[in-house]
């Protein structure tokens, strides 16, 4: 049995055409650099809506379209909360940060941290950000490639070359410049994409469902539970959670990392610099919303159409191939079951209004979660027997399944062509960031005076360089259990510390070189022994929160040793 | 001059402030949609 679906050749054609036209067209377009500017900074030429449109491409990753609808069609709208933190972030950087940097005319963000501080906390912070990006690149590849592959049975290792490849092409080509062209036409792809299809999806309920009658089916199994104002930690989407631990994570992301800082830095001036992020701002909620908004809708939708139990095919294949056979379709003919009833009771809902039939809708679908809850837990018990690695959680398959199943033919081109656009948005400002961090941060600072065409030599050989280890991490990614996982863990450790620092650089005056660089060693050593008292259950501080404790931590004892050293040196 | 100068940092205030109130609003339309479709 085979699950694989075929695209046709009008997918094919506008998938190809989509893809290497923006390919072609950035490699073309910004053929030429003369100098380190030129190509680092994109000779500072852009305008604010080129830099808004860019950091939203590089923080919308493939996952964010894949990923998004899917924890949407389980969980309901509560993600948007994540992003409350976002504006605020936005306002500190634009006041604070970017003056900063312009003002020191700097490459990257840790070029700041040696003319605040010192050589050795610029090198560390950069090595932090190499180890930590440089592993991110590689699963940003992965991540969509592995979903693609299963789905339409794509060679895995063959779609990680070709995506890392085509991204390699034109950022190696042009640079920054070549990063933020491609950026705005991919935004463009992607905005069209979505909003087809969104509009597809509606079209596709039945008559009498309208908009609104949708969102009260959904509301009515809790979907539209936006906002959560509960205070509990393991609880990771909540207004809180997304006001406090957003706002650090968004100004640790956004002002510190330098995939982000090199799209604002190629800024024609301060204010078209600060616009691109106010842009950033003011859009970044809705589109997270609008995004979750699809993944409600194929809810609804399959309020109508009955739903697969499992997403992912594989899986599916996996378990119907096992001795569970049986009992997987078992829950199958329950799941049709509790679809048909649910189906008089939507009726009745929709015409009466009546309370007790939106309780019914609810424990209807409680029932089907209760269902697909226990059919992944017959495909890991199958996967197990079998020795194969399934991906049991299907909230990643939902979406590129339902796009496959239900959207038409040349449409199915056009959203694929939205998730590797997404992917490779991503992918180009990581390269160029790791690129740029090697070249002005380590090379260029512990090597004698090169000539600018010898500069930009070996920039395009260092983003060379980290394409082809992102490929490779990419290629070796399936072999790691859970890498995705790991790679936000990693995040997590260093992300807190290197905030931290810059908070100290910016706010407390006081704080010199050896006091961060000493309190961050400390502080990494610390956010470790907190990681694993975690893991081996000592303690209850879900890794997300390291972000918060390293930068918390690493500005309390750095002040500590700054005026510990002040009052040794006065005594 | 001064004034000039002065005149456009109160315009980028405005922005900020902007900012700042579209992220009020879009939770204070979140609080209401959550509650209708409760």
């Amino acid at each position: 049995m085979n699950h694989f679906i075929k695209l046709e050749t009008l997918d094919w054609t506008i998938l190809l055409a989509t893809l290497l036209t923006i390919v072609l067209y950035g490699t073309w377009k910004t053929r030429k650099s003369k100098d380190v500017q030129d190509y680092l900074k994109g000779g500072n030429t852009s305008k604010w809506w080129t830099i808004g449109l860019s950091v939203m491409a590089t923080q919308a990753s493939a996952i964010t379209f894949l990923s998004t609808p899917g924890q949407a069609y389980n969980d309901g709208m509560g993600f948007v909360q994540f992003y409350f933190g976002l504006p605020i972030a936005m306002v500190v950087i634009c006041m604070v940060f970017i003056p900063l940097y312009h003002r020191l005319k700097v490459y990257t963000a840790y070029e700041f941290l040696e003319n605040r501080f010192d050589l050795k906390t610029r090198t560390l912070t950069a090595i932090l950000f190499l180890i930590q990006r440089g592993l991110a690149a590689g699963i940003t590849i992965f991540a969509p490639a592995i979903i693609l592959s299963v789905v339409l049975g794509w060679n895995l290792l063959l779609l990680n070359i070709i995506i890392g490849l085509l991204v390699i092409i034109y950022t190696v080509s042009g640079g920054t410049k070549a990063v933020n062209v491609t950026q705005k036409h991919q935004m463009v792809v992607i905005f069209t994409g979505m909003i087809i299809a969104f509009i597809l999806i509606v079209n596709k309920l039945p008559e009498k469902i309208t908009f609104t009658k949708a969102l009260e089916i959904a509301g009515a199994s809790g979907k539209m539970n936006i906002l959560d104002f509960s205070f509990d930690l393991n609880n990771r989407y909540t207004f809180w959670s997304g006001i406090i631990g957003g706002t650090f994570l968004m100004l640790s992301y956004f002002g510190t990392d330098q995939s982000q800082v090199q799209r604002y830095l190629s800024g024609k001036s301060v204010k078209e610099m600060q616009l691109g992020l106010v842009f950033n701002g003011l859009l970044k909620v809705p589109m997270q919303f609008f995004i979750l908004l699809v993944g409600v809708m194929v809810f609804v939708f399959y309020q109508f159409n009955e739903a697969p139990l499992n997403f992912n095919p594989e899986a599916t294949e996996v378990v119907l191939n096992s001795e569970y056979a049986d009992e997987y379709n078992a829950l199958i003919d329950e799941q049709t079951k509790i679809f048909n009833d649910k189906q008089t009771i939507i009726l009745n809902y929709l015409e009466n209004a009546d309370e007790n039939a939106a309780k019914y809708i609810a424990l209807a679908n409680e029932a089907n979660d209760e269902l697909r809850g226990e059919a992944q837990e017959l495909i890991k018990k199958a996967s197990e027997e079998q020795q194969k690695k399934v991906e049991s959680n299907d909230k990643d398959y939902m979406f590129i399944t339902f796009i496959l199943n239900n959207l038409p033919r040349g449409l199915i081109g056009l959203l694929l062509a939205v998730i590797l656009s997404a992917a490779m948005s991503s992918t180009s400002s990581e390269l160029n960031a790791l690129a740029s961090t090697t070249t002005i941060d380590l090379y260029k600072r512990n090597t004698s005076e090169k000539s600018e065409t010898e500069m930009v030599k070996v920039s395009k050989w260092f983003t060379l360089g980290w394409g082809i280890l992102a490929i490779c991490i990419a290629c070796v990614a399936n072999l790691a259990e859970n890498l995705i996982q790991l790679v936000n863990i990693i995040g997590s450790i260093f992300y807190g510390n290197v905030l931290g620092i810059f908070l100290l650089a910016f706010f407390i005056k006081t704080v010199k070189g050896n006091a961060v660089f000493v309190a961050a060693l400390i502080t990494q050593v610390i956010v470790f022994a907190l990681f694993f008292l975690n893991e081996f259950e000592f303690i209850n501080l879900p890794f997300l929160w390291l972000n918060f404790v390293g930068c918390i931590i690493v500005m309390i004892i750095a002040i500590l040793i700054q005026s510990l050293s002040n009052r040794a040196s006065n005594s | 001059m001064e004034e000039s100068h002065d005149s456009k940092k109160e315009g980028w205030k405005n922005w900020y402030t902007l900012v700042l109130v579209a992220n009020a609003i879009y939770i204070i339309i979140f609080y209401f949609l959550t509650a209708a479709f409760l």
